[in-house]
């Protein structure tokens, strides 16, 4: 109809219709905005840091080129090391919202009464900023007013108190149990969903063949799971290779290091010390860990019939 | 009898977890209304004396309206252009075909996994060049690119299931594929729109790192930033700083007791296939 419209009351020059119908019809016009948007702001970033990386810069003086030195300071640079084995242990203790949300996912989909409303407090954390629940979390856990510490004294384990967030080895344990907090709810909604997926009539048959509700959950939920499971772990390592949010607001990597991730140091060297060329290196880095990561899970996982699960 | 154990225990699982929650939150009400100085000398727990309405008086008199402001103009102006830019991109990927159509959408896909650091650099520069450092404006960009993924996803699934009977007779009729797109794909997208108005205005709302790394100045902040750069400012007055968190998540908390369900599934509609 537009077609007719412009035709008759514009123009019957041909390359005026040419124009037109290429601007309407042509997939290139619905393609072009994302191209060129997740383009500049995306993709041509990747190759940029990659670049950037073997370069010396402050930011604002002039590029040096220094070829690998920066790679080579990365390999030996303790703190980095350091920072790539606190994301192995957020990978790793992130598993944890695998058994936590399919335990509260189990809890809800029984539809025991209230389950409804259990859902909607249940999922809040994940709803709220990192900075909002990194602030509340951190005069929780604060040593000498926090509550953790004043209920441990007050019920007569003092003894157990500890300045959480301070202690070298004990602050990286924290943060991934808060970390966890905050995920669990996004996994539980997920494997919810999977749940009610799961045919009624299976668990009718197994419970005439006299199957009892562990073995249901045994030989039914849990295989029904599977896929869902494996889709989750992805997302639970890449996001736990990258985070950030929550460790800088609460300890910004500190104390002296013992809780950086990548993103956080990264984050340092570029922005507090003015490390361009080795923030890049160590975003470039991260890249790279992220995406071996993504092919070793999904050759681990994937293989026909050899998965680990 | 077995059923009612069951049942037992999972109130006890319930409300245990249920406590874990939500008690961060309500330790963050209650502390923002009490008094500095009564917060150092009693317990954490205990009630305030007094319901120190002077806390959010004083959040509510200092920057903080103005980066409330500046968190909402990036929503909007965000979420708008992800609407249009990922419902055009969904649309192409849904129903028509041309080449490369694969490799397209799997180089979005990737975008679900890379770290945002690897970009943080390049944009900061690109941002400085062009002037729009410092400015809510130099947040769009980044804040559109890295929602695009996960939009585009949705909006793809949900409009594979449009019946190509009704592109097909809206052709006949002689409407181009913008046509086709404006009449047709978008009224029949309203719900997956507003997945993508949902989850992408939480997203922007609570994005902490781009905001760190391309603002600066008091004017511009937006809401995490200002709240996390604020406890820096008032770090004795904990009280203060638990009101000025609990306005940052009360706009979220207002939303989410009209909406419920509907925001639940919105956030997390990018990992649930369907």
């Amino acid at each position: 109809m537009i077609i007719k419209k412009v035709n008759s009351s514009e123009s019957s020059k041909k390359e005026n219709n040419w124009v037109f119908e290429f601007l309407t019809n042509a997939v290139i016009v619905f393609l072009i905005p994302s191209i060129i948007i997740y383009g500049v702001f995306f993709l041509f970033p990747i190759p940029m840091s990659f670049s950037l990386s073997f370069f010396e810069w402050n930011g604002v003086g002039q590029l040096d080129f220094t070829g690998f030195s920066n790679w080579i300071n990365l390999f030996t640079d303790a703190t980095f090391w350091n920072s790539l084995l606190n994301n192995v242990i957020l990978v790793v203790g992130s598993f944890a919202v695998v058994p936590l949300g399919i335990g509260l996912a189990l809890m809800i989909n029984s539809n025991i009464r209230g389950s409804k409303i259990f859902k909607l407090f249940y999922f809040t954390p994940y709803m709220f900023s990192a900075v909002a629940i990194g602030l509340i979390w951190s005069y929780i856990l604060q040593p000498q007013l926090g509550v953790i510490n004043s209920l441990l004294k007050t019920i007569g384990a003092g003894q157990l108190a500890r300045p959480w967030l301070a202690e070298p080895n004990l602050a990286i344990f924290v943060m991934v149990a808060i970390i966890v907090w905050r995920f669990v709810p996004f996994y539980m909604i997920i494997y919810l969903a999977a749940l009610k997926d799961i045919p009624e009539r299976l668990y009718e048959a197994a419970r005439i063949d006299g199957a009892n509700a562990w073995q249901g959950f045994r030989y039914i939920t849990l295989p029904s799971l599977k896929p869902t499971i494996k889709m989750t772990g992805i997302l639970i390592i890449t996001g736990s290779l990258r985070y950030f949010a929550l460790v800088w607001v609460m300890t910004q990597g500190g104390p002296h290091n013992s809780t950086d991730l990548m993103a956080t140091y990264m984050y340092k060297q570029t922005f507090n010390s003015f490390k361009m060329g080795y923030g890049s290196t160590i975003a470039t880095a991260m890249f790279v860990i992220s995406a071996l990561s993504i092919f070793a899970y999904y050759y681990l996982t994937m293989r026909k019939g050899r998965g680990i699960f | 009898m077995k059923k009612r154990v069951l049942k037992i225990l999972f109130y006890i699982i319930g409300f245990i977890w249920l406590l874990i929650t939500i008690y961060p939150l309500l330790f963050a009400i209650q502390t923002s209304l009490k008094g500095s100085t009564e917060f150092f000398s009693k317990l954490p727990w205990s009630m305030p004396s007094s319901l120190k309405i002077q806390n959010y008086v004083s959040v509510l008199t200092s920057e903080f309206p103005r980066y409330f402001l500046n968190s909402t103009i990036a929503a909007l102006v965000s979420v708008c252009l992800i609407m249009l830019v990922a419902s055009l991109t969904g649309f192409a990927l849904a129903k028509r075909d041309f080449k490369f159509k694969k490799s397209f959408f799997f180089i979005l896909l990737g975008g679900l996994y890379i770290p945002v650091h690897i970009t943080l650099i390049p944009n900061f520069i690109l941002v400085k060049n062009i002037g729009l450092y410092d400015t809510i404006w130099a947040l769009i960009g980044p804040y559109v690119a890295f929602n695009l993924p996960v939009s585009i996803v949705i909006v793809t699934r949900f409009m594979e299931d449009i019946p190509d009977a009704l592109i097909d007779s809206a052709k006949i009729d002689g409407c181009s594929w913008l046509g086709i797109y404006f009449r047709v794909a978008i009224p029949l997208s309203k719900s997956a729109l507003i997945t993508l108005a949902i989850y992408n205005s939480v997203m922007v709302w609570n994005e902490f790192v781009y905001a760190l790394v391309l603002l600066s100045s008091s004017k511009s902040r937006t809401l995490p930033l200002g709240l996390w750069l604020f406890q820096g400012e008032y770090s004795l007055n904990v009280p203060v700083i638990m009101a000025a968190t609990v306005l940052t998540v009360l706009p979220l908390l207002i939303i989410y007791a009209i909406f419920g369900e509907r925001m639940i599934s919105g956030l997390t509609a990018g990992a649930i296939k369907k």
